[in-house]
Parts: C-alpha cells; sequence; structure tokens
C-alpha cells in the first residue's frame, strides 16, 4: 500500500482528499491505467509524485487545489507536470515549483516553405543546424557578452538578442510575456551565475532538449490553427531549451537561501527539496527576482536560438527572415503573478508551474491580441520519434488548473533502464528509416531519450482533453532532430 | 589476506547490496584499514541517482563526486592535467554533500573542465557547520569533446543521504537533476 490514497471524480480527474496537515486536496488528472501506475509506483515508497502533490496541498496560503496534469512524474519536492497556486499576502514561494532549468519552455516558428522543399535538401540542412546551432555540453554560443552585458541580458530578454541581430522585431508579439519579465533583478543573480552564462547565451544544452524541423501532421481545431497559421503540411521550426547554466546556479545558489528561509520562518520541510519563503519576505522577493532574471536569460537564448535557424534557412533556401514566423514560444518552469478567480473573488496569486504550461483560454489579455478568441497557444512537446503537440486553453482549465497544461509525454522508463534496452546508433537507425533525421552529439543522450523510454505523449493529451481543461489545434511529425 | 583477497574479488562482481552482505559475513576479521570504497549509479524514473561509499564519510563524498563526472563524461583512461581547490560548507552531512557536489559542478563548469577525481583535504565540523576543503582533478573540457555524455545541472537532496549503515561502511547518495 502506498502512503497517499485517492478517489476518483471522474475518468481523468482523481483527488487525495483533504487529511492531515494539507491545507487544499491534491488533484491529479491521469485516465486508470497512469493513476494505478502512479499508485504502484508509490508502494515503492522511493520515488513518490503522488505524495508529492500531497506535500505541496500542504504549504502555507497555497489555493484551491496541489495540481498534477497528466504527465506527472516524481520531481524534486513538486511532481514534475506539477502546479501550485499562493495567494500573495499568505502565501510562499518555493524553489521546488521552478527547479533548475528556469524557465525552460519551447518556441514554434512557422517556416513558409513548402515540405518538398525541404525534403530535397533535408540531409544539407540538418547537417547546418547541426553545426551553427552550439549544442552538448559546455557548449557556447556565438554572443559573446561582457560581464556587464548578461546583466542586460537579465533586463530585457528577449529584446536583448534582437537588438544584437537575432530574429525580427515582429517575433516578441509572440513570446511570453512580450519576451522580458518585468521586476528581474540582476543584483539578485550572483556574480558566480553570470560568470556561468556569458558565453552560454544561444546555447541549446543537452539532455531532452532540442530543435526539430517538424511539419503539420494532423489539424483537430481548424479555426485555431488557421489564427495560428498551421494548416497540415506546414512545415514549423521547434526549440526546447531554457535558461542554460545561469539558471541552474540560480536554483543551487537559492537551494541554500530557502533552506534557510524555512527554518527563519517556520515553515515545514515535507521533503527536503520543498523548502520556501513567504511570498513578502526579504528571501522570498529576492528569489522571485532571480527568477525573473532567469526567465528573460532563457527568453534571450531562444530569441538567440531562433535567429541562427533563420540564418541556416537564408543560406540554404535563400529566403527571407520575415518568411520564419515565430507562432509562439511559452515556458514550462516558472514563476508568474496572476489574477485568478477563488470562491468567486479575482485573486491575484504566484502560481508556480513545474514541467506544467500556461494555458490560458479565450480573452485573457496575456494572450497575444490575434489569438485572443480563441486561446494561448501549448506547445507540447514530444519525443524524437513521435509528436508533439499544440492546444489551447480552455474556461474550464482556467477554473480548474489556473489555466494549465502538459509541458511533454513524461518519462515512462528511467535513464538507466532507457540506456540498458537501447543503443544510440541503432535508435538513429530505425528513426531514419521512418524519415526522421536526428543529429546528436551523444549517443548515448540518444539511447537515453529513445521514443520507447516516454509515455505515449497522445494518451496525455487525450487525458487533459477528456478533462475538458485543455484542446487539441494539430500535431506534429519531426523531420530534423538535433540535440545535445 | 585472504579474506581480504575474496572480498575484493566479490565487489568486483556483485552490487552494493551483495558487497554489504560479503561484508556482514566477514565484518568479524575485517580490520580498518580494509580499502573498500567505489561508486555507482541509482535508477530513478526521470534522472539518475549516484552513490558512493567508502570508509569513513569523506571517502564516500569522494566516490559520490566521481560517480557524478562519470554521468558527464567517460573518464576511464584519462590522466588528469590540471587542478582546483573549492571549499564549501552546509548543515550537517546532507547539506554539506549537496553543497560539495554543487560546487564541483560549479567550479568544473566555470574553469571548463571534467574532473576525472576529487581528493578531500580536510572535512570537519564546527557546531551545527561542517566545512569541506578538496583538490578536483580533471582534463580541459575541450580536450575531451569526444567523451562528453550528458550535462548535469544539478544535485538535488531528492533521495539524499549520508549514513554509515550496518556493516561500517559509509554511504552517500543523491539524485542529480539531468
Amino acid at each position: 500500500m502506498g502512503r497517499v490514497t485517492v478517489k476518483k471524480i471522474h475518468d481523468y480527474l482523481w483527488e487525495i482528499p483533504k487529511e492531515d496537515k494539507m491545507i487544499v486536496p491534491g488533484r491529479i488528472y491521469a485516465n486508470a491505467a497512469s493513476i494505478d501506475f502512479l499508485l504502484e509506483e508509490s508502494k515503492s515508497k522511493q520515488w513518490d509524485a503522488l505524495l508529492q502533490v500531497r506535500n505541496v496541498a500542504c504549504l502555507p496560503g497555497i489555493q484551491k487545489a496541489s495540481l498534477a496534469m497528466a504527465d506527472i512524474h516524481p520531481g524534486y519536492g513538486f511532481p514534475i507536470g506539477g502546479v501550485g497556486a499562493f495567494d500573495v499576502e499568505t502565501g510562499v514561494v518555493t524553489i521546488a515549483g521552478v527547479g533548475f532549468d528556469i524557465n525552460c519552455g519551447v518556441r514554434t516558428m512557422v517556416v513558409d516553405i513548402p515540405r518538398e522543399e525541404i525534403e530535397k535538401k533535408k540531409e544539407e540542412l540538418a547537417d547546418a543546424l547541426f553545426k551553427t546551432v552550439p549544442a552538448g555540453i559546455g557548449s557556447t554560443g556565438s554572443l559573446k557578452l561582457s560581464m556587464k552585458e548578461i546583466d542586460m541580458v537579465l533586463m530585457k530578454g528577449a529584446r536583448f538578442s534582437l537588438e544584437r541581430g537575432y530574429g525580427v522585431a515582429e517575433d516578441l508579439e509572440f513570446v511570453e510575456e512580450g519576451g522580458v519579465i518585468k521586476g528581474a533583478d540582476p543584483s539578485c543573480v550572483s556574480n558566480y551565475a553570470k560568470q556561468r552564462q556569458f558565453k552560454e547565451v544561444g546555447t541549446l544544452g543537452s539532455g531532452n532538449h532540442y530543435l526539430e524541423i517538424q511539419y503539420v501532421d494532423e489539424v483537430y481545431d481548424e479555426r485555431a490553427a488557421g489564427i495560428f497559421g498551421i494548416p497540415k503540411g506546414t512545415v514549423v521550426v521547434s526549440i526546447h531549451t531554457g535558461s542554460r547554466a545561469l539558471g541552474h546556479q540560480i536554483g543551487t545558489d537559492y537551494l541554500k537561501v530557502l533552506r534557510r528561509a524555512s527554518e527563519k520562518y517556520k515553515i515545514p520541510i515535507l521533503e527536503a527539496e520543498l523548502v520556501a519563503a513567504p511570498i513578502k519576505s526579504p528571501e522570498g522577493e529576492q528569489y522571485i527576482a532571480a527568477v525573473k532574471a532567469g526567465i528573460n536569460c532563457a527568453f534571450a537564448n531562444r530569441q538567440a536560438i531562433g535567429g541562427l535557424v533563420r540564418k541556416v534557412f537564408r543560406r540554404i533556401f535563400g529566403i527571407d527572415d520575415s518568411k520564419i514566423r515565430t507562432m509562439y514560444e511559452v515556458g514550462h518552469n516558472n514563476l508568474k503573478f496572476e489574477q485568478h478567480e477563488v470562491n468567486g473573488n479575482e485573486k491575484m496569486l504566484l502560481v508556480h508551474r513545474k514541467g506544467a504550461t500556461r494555458a490560458f483560454g479565450p480573452g485573457r489579455k496575456e494572450v497575444p491580441a490575434p489569438y485572443r478568441g480563441v486561446g494561448q497557444p501549448v506547445l507540447v512537446g514530444g519525443t524524437m520519434g513521435t509528436y508533439s503537440f499544440v492546444l489551447i486553453g480552455t474556461d474550464r482549465g482556467m477554473e480548474e488548473t489556473f489555466g494549465s497544461a502538459v509541458h511533454g509525454a513524461g518519462r515512462r522508463k528511467s535513464r538507466k533502464q532507457a540506456l540498458r534496452e537501447y543503443r544510440g546508433e541503432h535508435i538513429i537507425a530505425d528513426l531514419g528509416k521512418e524519415g526522421i533525421l536526428i543529429k546528436v552529439h551523444s549517443k548515448r543522450g540518444a539511447a537515453e531519450e529513445a521514443p520507447g523510454a516516454y509515455k505515449d505523449v497522445e494518451q496525455v493529451v487525450s487525458i487533459m482533453e477528456g478533462a475538458g481543461v485543455n484542446k487539441r489545434v494539430a500535431r506534429f511529425r519531426p523531420m530534423i532532430c538535433v540535440k545535445g | 589476506m585472504i579474506i581480504r583477497y575474496r572480498m575484493e574479488m566479490s565487489f568486483s562482481i556483485f552490487s552494493i547490496g551483495d558487497r554489504v552482505r560479503a561484508l556482514n559475513i566477514f565484518r568479524y576479521d575485517i580490520e580498518e584499514s580494509v580499502c573498500m570504497r567505489g561508486h555507482d549509479t541509482i535508477e530513478h524514473p526521470a534522472d539518475m541517482g549516484v552513490r558512493g561509499w567508502g570508509t569513513d564519510a569523506r571517502e564516500s563524498f569522494e566516490e559520490v563526486a566521481s560517480a557524478m563526472f562519470e554521468l558527464m563524461v567517460e573518464t576511464g583512461g584519462l590522466e588528469p592535467l590540471g587542478s582546483v581547490s573549492i571549499a564549501c560548507d552546509g548543515n550537517g552531512y546532507e547539506e554539506l554533500l549537496i553543497e560539495f557536489l554543487n560546487t564541483l559542478l560549479s567550479r568544473a563548469h566555470l574553469e571548463e573542465m571534467m574532473f576525472t577525481g576529487v581528493r578531500i583535504d580536510r572535512m570537519e565540523q564546527k557546531g551545527e557547520k561542517w566545512t569541506v576543503e578538496a583538490t578536483a582533478r580533471g582534463v580541459p573540457r575541450e580536450r575531451v569533446r569526444d567523451r562528453l555524455l550528458t550535462e548535469v545541472k544539478a544535485a538535488t537532496y531528492y533521495g539524499a543521504s549520508v549514513k554509515r549503515i550496518e556493516s561500517g561502511v559509509w554511504e552517500a547518495q543523491c539524485v542529480v537533476d539531468l
């Protein structure tokens, strides 16, 4: 028997009833099979995502419910796929709700070139992207910065890269927060973190980060797909990366700060990583300002990579930069101050999304004006060999999840198990036969990221759609995948 | 000597559980000076756990650091070409372990190096606070570009523990975010 019991709300939603020290219930978007998997994992008493949902429900100031999206798996303090919203007056900010890759996210750009033309030059394009976009451990970016300029990156976000000639001004309208979040304070970021970053702006990283050339393989919502400019057959580029070393170091630095703050403010530490500070405390305010700096760093990073991608297309296909249009960019490891309705009242909340994507429904001012009628696009990354999805938020999602969605497939097998079962060269060869060209710096990385090591992304998406929280718009199939 | 030989053989073949059981069997014959240390990785649903063990906390820390860097680079056969000194502190062993591993990660990144081994020069307690001073040896990252594997973002408190287990062996472990 695991340490957590759940009760069914409906076919796609399960609840951990409020008990003991829980302030709110836990709610998990899952089907019968995936909740059984989580309960089984809970019995191990080692890795327990459900217990993490329950622990988050005990944090001061949490509102409505501790939530987990359908791609839930064990994280650090928060489960991956976890969403927690806190009252700004009485609530806390926790490092576990953001993690070490601040504002890791996805940008998708629409390419105005027919798929057949891409297929003709696929090898050349893949090689050029692999050479041009720095990826892998310790890769360095083409943006050479001084320490002073790093502060500008943290203040200006995507605009910094734009001013350096990466991308076009129109990009920013379609990046969350317009590519720069207000309230970032570089003085809250250690020099160590800045020193680690000043060569890394414009780098992809490694692990599950990727750059993919994809095409729209299926459209589920013609109207929304039309508004987003992604009819069937459209070629797109998706960039999945985050704030790189700066984000890692902010996490490391503040882990210690928030451990001390938990003790100082007598916030119970239910799991060692689930440390927190009151939002309105010096420690909490400093951490939030540092996270915002990390968020801007990730915006600058994806803007720079977007610029490099355009450069490659310009060289190979001779097209103008305007022929590659940013469809949307959204993060999935974030803190955001957002207005939501709680018990009939509008409240300002601090929403943590760890491995979960913001998914606002129609009408929200945060959604770019051209999309506001249908809702905010949600970019859900798949695996190297499967699909990625574009979803939209719904009104029900606004009520139930503070406007949140899944962020990816979620792992099914550990990396260790994947390494036992798969060989990188076989994965690359097998996907090659399916027409998916893989370029990796580490073959071991390819084995760890094998499609079979992940849950079925279609199932994860269908759970959220079944619950009425997100809605499918389109499905992308990869043609080229570049990884670290 | 015979017992020591038999134990070393078993260490090379079996998992840590078997090794600990072997230690329990031979415990009454083991001298304090018998050198037994090593490291491995632990299954985790999304990332990876790293574990080190040795005759004291110091050795277990050194070993867990090796386990972590072996996720990042194929270290086999690499001769270190340089070294850096690090120092950190923490309240209690667990915090010290996480600080130690994260300091190594940050320094390796900053120095553009991959560490192939870490030696703890000093580990001491003053009141609540523990401090560590260590020397990390390694190679320039550019020299081992073809051996690089996966980036470790951070050492986390998830699954973190530092303890003397029944057999007298010290074990240190945690999950790292990849």
